[in-house]
């Protein structure tokens, strides 16, 4: 006279933890997920297509809106691809300050992960505190190219302007003042009971798991794969610098978490690097106006916050591109999400989103 | 590209960085970042032949399958015979000295104006070894592609993205379906002849 059968529930688009508009079709047996669907596209603009009717300056400013979140690396990696495409050399001190940004990013973009995450599975007060850090960072950059979001802050051949006066010190003072304040969110999440049950086993993903399924970034750096292409397939200036890639064992998100707190002290040690070692002279190799890349085609890769940004660039010799893909990580990513889920508390859901670091736009492009 | 991290001029400029821009008064600095800059650009070869392990490895095992190989700024992409594509594919994967384990890349690209329009793109990557490759089929209108969704998972959104945005149907996949655009779109918006501002849209007034 009793009897269960599967249930099927939507979240989203406009669940608030699916930190945009992911739509999930869940089928449920109780509180356990049994299956996943995940429907995107609800952003999706075309901005390939419309990246075929621009020329090549035109199409950074839409670089910016995939990752909304980690604008510079879209504009870094674009900008390199079409400079791999053209042979063009980046003047040192170019280099150095894309890095320094970048890894300025990096930093705000793993602020922005740590405080929404931990507000998804209920700790509040970290938001607070992560976003306030993160308003310093934002206050560099308007202070380097005059946005907060989305910078269209590099030029291809190297940078629009130098660094204002001033601002190598200020960048001096948040490396100088970040570490402490990093500690603050550790003695909130690292040891609390709460965070450790709610992350701690959830959302597993074992390293081959990871590979096959194309995760990268910190996820698949938690799942013990030691792939970062900073290290990798060295860009820009990055051969050059001494850093660690913090690698997890257990594969769940609890791991996730540790790799990025990590990761952001390595960027400091990065920042560090690049400050002491900032060289002078031009911003900007000598490249012609009209950008007209030679026929060819290529694929370049850069490591962003999610994971591998990937361009391909197919140049017909003409001012546009005759076809432009973004690989973007959190399209990649988001497909594993189903297999992590699988078994898991509908509870459990809304922290794989959170830890798997999703920007919709990023997704749905 | 030099390994060292410190040029002639830092002990100068690591004390003025702050003023930099508005006072420039380091000479030197200039001198020696002005010869190497005109000098690089120019002797760049971008379509210069690379060596690539993964290539000889294929020439080796699979000659008849390669139609051709292209270079360019240092990478190396092999265009396959349709019909052996996933047989390489799973060579690259399992082969231990490869181990072609990560695909980062899948997606299509429309030439209208050849007989066999499509060209579908991989790009793959070996986390172990470091080793990269470009491989690339091509495929008339409508014709399918093999799905390489057995070999890598990954594949999966990939090819419903080429799929969906450019009409390539994939043979062998589990579930091909439109996954950005909805269920009900009609066309492919990737494809050349697809107007940019989309069909119904003459009274809109965009470029």
């Amino acid at each position: 006279m009793f009897r269960t059968e599967m249930m099927d529930i939507n979240m989203g688009p406009q669940h608030p933890s699916t930190h945009g508009v992911l739509r999930l079709k869940l089928v449920l047996d109780g509180e356990t997920v049994n299956d996943t669907d995940v429907l995107i596209g609800y952003l999706h603009r075309g901005v390939e297509k419309l990246c075929e009717t621009k020329n090549y300056h035109m199409i950074e400013p839409y670089t910016d809106r995939l990752d909304y979140v980690a604008a510079m690396y879209e504009n870094l990696g674009y900008v390199e691809t079409v400079e791999k495409l053209m042979g063009i050399t980046v003047p040192e001190r170019a280099e150095y300050i894309r890095v320094l940004t970048a890894e300025l990013q990096r930093i705000a973009s793993h602020l922005v992960w740590l405080g929404t995450h931990a507000l998804d599975i209920g700790a509040m007060t970290v938001f607070f505190y992560c976003f306030r850090e993160r308003e310093i960072i934002l206050d560099l950059f308007e202070a380097f190219c005059g946005a907060r979001l989305t910078y269209n802050a590099y030029r291809i051949g190297g940078l629009p302007w130098d660094i204002p006066p001033g601002w190598i010190d200020r960048v001096r003072h948040f490396v100088k003042i970040f570490p402490g304040r990093q500690k603050e969110y550790e003695t909130l999440l690292t040891k609390n009971r709460i965070w450790l049950g709610r992350t701690k086993g959830v959302g597993i993903l074992k390293s081959e798991d990871a590979i096959d399924f194309g995760v990268t970034g910190p996820c698949l750096r938690a799942s013990g794969v030691d792939y970062d292409i900073r290290r990798a397939h060295p860009y820009s200036v990055y051969d050059r610098f001494l850093f660690d890639i913090p690698t997890g064992e257990n594969c769940d998100t609890y791991d996730r978490y540790l790799v990025r707190m990590e990761e952001m002290r390595q960027s400091l040690r990065i920042l560090q690097q690049a400050l002491d070692h900032l060289p002078a002279g031009g911003v900007m190799a000598k490249v012609p106006k009209r950008i007209k890349p030679p026929v060819g085609e290529v694929y370049h890769t850069v490591e962003g916050p999610r994971g591998e940004l990937g361009f391909y660039i197919v140049s017909q010799g003409d001012d546009k591109p005759y076809r432009m893909r973004f690989r973007s990580p959190s399209f990649v990513n988001l497909q594993a999400l189903p297999h992590m889920v699988k078994g898991a508390l509908v509870a459990d859901v809304v922290a794989v989103i959170g830890t798997l670091d999703i920007v919709l736009g990023d997704v749905d492009r | 590209m030099s390994d060292e991290i410190k040029p002639s001029s830092t002990p100068p400029g690591g004390s003025s960085p702050p003023e930099q821009s508005s006072a420039t008064p380091p000479a030197p600095a200039p001198p020696p970042a002005a010869p190497t800059r005109p000098a690089a650009p120019p002797k760049v070869d971008l379509s210069a032949v690379v060596q690539s392990p993964v290539l000889d490895a294929l020439k080796g095992k699979f000659s008849q399958a390669i139609q051709a190989v292209s270079y360019h700024a240092g990478e190396v992409t092999v265009l396959l015979d349709k019909e052996s594509l996933l047989e390489v594919c799973r060579f690259l994967k399992d082969e231990p000295s490869l181990r072609m384990n990560y695909l980062s890349n899948l997606c299509g690209v429309d030439y209208p104006d050849r007989e066999k329009r499509f060209e579908v793109v991989y790009h793959l990557f070996s986390i172990s070894h470091r080793h990269r490759i470009n491989l690339k089929i091509r495929v008339a209108d409508l014709e399918p592609a093999p799905s390489v969704t057995q070999v890598w998972r990954t594949a999966n959104w990939h090819e419903r993205e080429a799929f969906d945005l450019l009409g390539i149907p994939f043979e062998g996949h589990p579930d091909l379906r439109r996954i950005l655009l909805t269920d009900e779109w009609q066309g492919h918006p990737l494809r050349k002849e697809y107007p940019t501002k989309g069909y119904d849209r003459d009274h809109l007034k965009l470029r």
